[in-house]
């Protein structure tokens, strides 16, 4: 009797990679506005400004321009919250105003692949583009009978 | 004549010949088998070396993902490198502490510039030299902001205290650095604190207040004291007054009557 193989051929690239990875999937076209709000001498501050460095950076910014990110810095040992105001039209679909999503116990890999759960998803899909066609293309594929041939 | 002889008769007779292998060429890629003895000689005389020991997988080494207990040792370079940072802490006023968002350089440069031009240095530091340079001091604090991975925290230092202000009108105009806290006076400050501290007037003309102030308490004293006196020497001057004046016209009274009885 053998033991069935279990397990990766792999091994996995880390935390990093991971973080990486979920990085490269955000996308903000659900949202209007982020506020992040912190308390930089809350134990969980570092990973709240991660998640702010990560968010503010040119790749995930250009996912939806008029995105605006805000930081709500405070002074009263409050627990960090990140919080996506949705925009009108996905309010509408998913019956929901904003995401909260408390930092407190949470490490910036769950806090990204949270991120993606709730926020990414609700992403509205992009409609195919038409693409361009050439005139010789058009031609092959369309008979080509406008112009004069001799 | 002996010319001719030698020629045709004492000239050496040089065999015409053409070297031919026997049975063609040799085919290298797959040589012939040996005859038998051969073979058995060639197999008996193969050298036997002793078997390569085959590189085993890298194992997996645990204290490469747990942290090693590294030696304690600061490196020099670093030890100088910290003495100057401690100088920075200990020679500013006020140090403002922002947490900086990814800008690119020439952003950096133009908020550099512009910290620069109010009198201002903007720093960045490793925690193993900010570590070196501020624990066990009285801004040991700090060094949890910069405990950081990615993002990474900026210093701010300015050598007089009133120039708050200033630092957070550059700051609005670059929205990647955003304000954490800071020290002024050797005193840390949030940042709402440090907003409250910044719209304060000048001190000088706080002091005039504040000299105002004591002023009146003094002058309110000596008027709470003074007042039943005050009071009492009004009421005589008025009973005095009053009294001048009936005085004064019983007088003239008298004037009149004994003018009358003369006339």
């Amino acid at each position: 009797m053998s033991v069935p193989y279990s397990g990766v051929f792999t091994r996995s690239g880390g935390v990093m990679s991971a973080v990486a990875k979920q990085l490269k999937m955000l996308n903000f076209k659900a949202v209007k506005r982020v506020t992040v709000k912190f308390d930089p001498f809350h134990e969980q501050a570092h990973i709240t400004r991660d998640f702010l460095h990560a968010i503010s950076t040119t790749k995930v910014s250009q996912t939806n321009p008029s995105c605006v990110i805000k930081t709500d810095i405070v002074c009263n040992r409050e627990k960090p919250l990140v919080t996506f105001f949705l925009t009108p039209a996905v309010q509408e679909l998913s019956k929901l105003k904003t995401i909260k999503i408390e930092v407190d116990n949470l490490s910036l890999l769950e806090l990204l692949q949270v991120t993606n759960q709730q926020v990414t998803a609700r992403a509205p899909k992009e409609e195919p583009v038409s693409t361009l066609k050439t005139k010789s293309e058009k031609k092959s594929s369309g008979g080509g009978a406008a112009g004069k041939r001799r | 004549m002996a010319n001719l002889i030698r020629k045709s008769f004492l000239s050496p007779q040089l065999p015409n010949l053409a070297f031919k292998r026997f049975r063609g060429k040799i085919n290298i890629q797959r040589p012939r088998v040996h005859h038998f003895e051969r073979a058995l000689v060639v197999e008996l005389t193969k050298p036997i070396y002793p078997k390569k020991e085959r590189l085993k997988p890298c194992p997996v080494d645990e204290s490469f993902f747990t942290k090693k207990n590294k030696s304690e040792e600061i490196h020099p370079y670093v030890r100088i490198i910290a003495k100057e940072v401690k100088n920075w802490f200990d020679h500013s006023k006020m140090i403002g502490i922002v947490h900086i968002n990814p800008m690119s350089s020439k952003e950096f440069f133009k908020a550099r510039v512009a910290f620069h031009k109010s009198g201002m240095q903007v720093k960045k530091y490793g925690s193993a030299i900010l570590k070196t340079a501020i624990a066990d001091t009285k801004y040991d604090v700090i060094k949890e902001l910069n405990n950081n991975k990615f993002f990474s925290t900026g210093f701010i230092f300015c050598t007089e205290h009133n120039k708050v202000n200033q630092m957070l009108n550059i700051l609005k105009k670059t929205p990647q650095m955003t304000l954490l806290c800071g020290i002024v006076e050797d005193r840390l400050l949030s940042r709402n604190e440090l907003i409250d501290y910044a719209n304060m007037p000048d001190i000088q003309i706080v002091r005039s207040q504040f000299a105002n102030v004591l002023n009146l308490a003094g002058s309110t004293i000596v008027q709470n004291l003074e007042s039943h006196q005050l009071n009492l020497v009004n009421i005589l001057d008025a009973h005095v007054r009053v009294n001048q004046k009936s005085d004064e016209t019983k007088e003239e009274l008298t004037a009149t009557t004994n003018e009358a009885e003369k006339s």
